[in-house]
């Protein structure tokens, strides 16, 4: 375990850098503004990447497979999302269903 | 009951906060608080599984306010990693916010409130603020799950540093949250079928990376689609 200071300081670091790289974002979004077709790739750009987060935290665990409990439990919040089911049940569903999987014995 | 209501109505407490729980659109908001809180649970026990602080976790939550990056800190910095190493790769993580903030940048307003609604960026109120087709509701839609994960967050960390090892994440099917939230929000752009194969093939690019590629930069991965949509979109045109 190192010091306790140092873990603190490279924490305050990890914050500074990544408010950086939140503001360097908006910026450069913002010096593509005048063109339209940049813009709108940019925002599907977005929506590439937030499915990559969501697809890797769905289906992934460090390197390895997640489980079948897991990827059962986003996929019928997924299925219920589309029929308009408000989300805060979805997300009750998705917690329940994954946690009801694995106490019947599915990894 | 009824006539105490009623007092409580004169004094306007309900109406407001009745309001307010009626739209959607808060609702919706604060409960991706609440399903972050809950994933913060997990962070703050695992922070001090790890012989860290119970102050840590709530910290990092309420200053770095990017929660994958924070656990693998956390995680890497418990394990004896060099605190800078583990920062480095947290950074890592965190580069996704580069085109988030290109995406959201209409979202971030001026001023103050620019600088607020930068820190407040994040996976949760990117998606719920690009659900959104009206511009104000957008705004609006993003500062909500914004706000509303900068309290959850936080406290659902020193709620699990406090419980510790009381709640396990797995048994109570916690890690399902986060991408089920996620998910719901990118609905709405999967309805328009231009979008559908560049998202299917980020979602195989990015979880096959995951085998070799650094911690966290997987997901970022999934931008090697781009060139899908600009050619439907050319093939379109």
């Amino acid at each position: 375990m190192p010091e306790l200071l140092t873990v603190v300081l490279a924490g305050l670091g990890l914050a500074v850098g990544t408010y950086a790289i939140r503001t360097t974002g908006g910026v450069a979004g913002e010096l593509l503004e005048s063109r339209p077709r940049v813009q709108a790739l940019m925002e599907d750009g977005a929506v590439l990447v937030l499915a990559s987060v969501m697809a890797t935290a769905a289906l992934t665990d460090g390197a390895a497979f997640a489980g079948y409990a897991r990827v059962a439990g986003v996929a019928l919040a997924g299925v219920l999302a589309w029929r308009g089911v408000p989300l805060p049940v979805v997300l009750v569903v998705a917690a329940a269903s994954a946690a009801g999987l694995r106490a019947l014995g599915v990894a | 009951m009824r006539s105490d209501r009623r007092t409580l109505d004169r004094l306007g407490v309900v109406n407001v906060a009745g309001s307010a729980l009626r739209d959607p659109l808060v609702r919706g908001g604060l409960s991706m608080g609440l399903a972050v809180a809950l994933i913060g649970i997990a962070y703050g026990a695992l922070t001090v599984d790890g012989g860290l602080p119970v102050w840590l976790a709530p910290l990092l939550g309420l200053v770095v306010l990017a929660g994958a990056s924070e656990m693998l800190f956390v995680g890497l910095a418990a394990g004896g990693t060099s605190p800078w190493l583990a920062m480095v790769a947290a950074l890592l993580v965190n580069t996704r916010h580069l085109p988030y903030g290109m995406a959201v940048r209409r979202l971030l307003g001026r001023g103050w409130s620019r600088v607020i609604r930068t820190h407040v960026m994040n996976d949760e109120s990117v998606a719920y603020g690009l659900a959104q087709r009206d511009p104000d509701r957008a705004r609006r839609a993003y500062a909500i799950a914004g706000f509303s994960v900068l309290v959850g967050w936080p406290a659902g960390a020193l709620a699990g540093g406090l419980l510790g090892r009381v709640i396990d994440q797995q048994v109570w099917g916690l890690d399902a949250v986060f991408p089920a939230v996620i998910l719901a929000l990118l609905l709405p752009a999967l309805r328009e079928s231009r979008l559908r194969l560049p998202v299917l093939v980020a979602a195989v690019v990015s979880v096959t990376a995951v085998a070799w590629a650094p911690a966290g930069l997987a997901p970022v991965l999934g931008l090697l689609a781009l060139p899908l949509v600009l050619l439907r979109r050319w093939r379109h045109a």
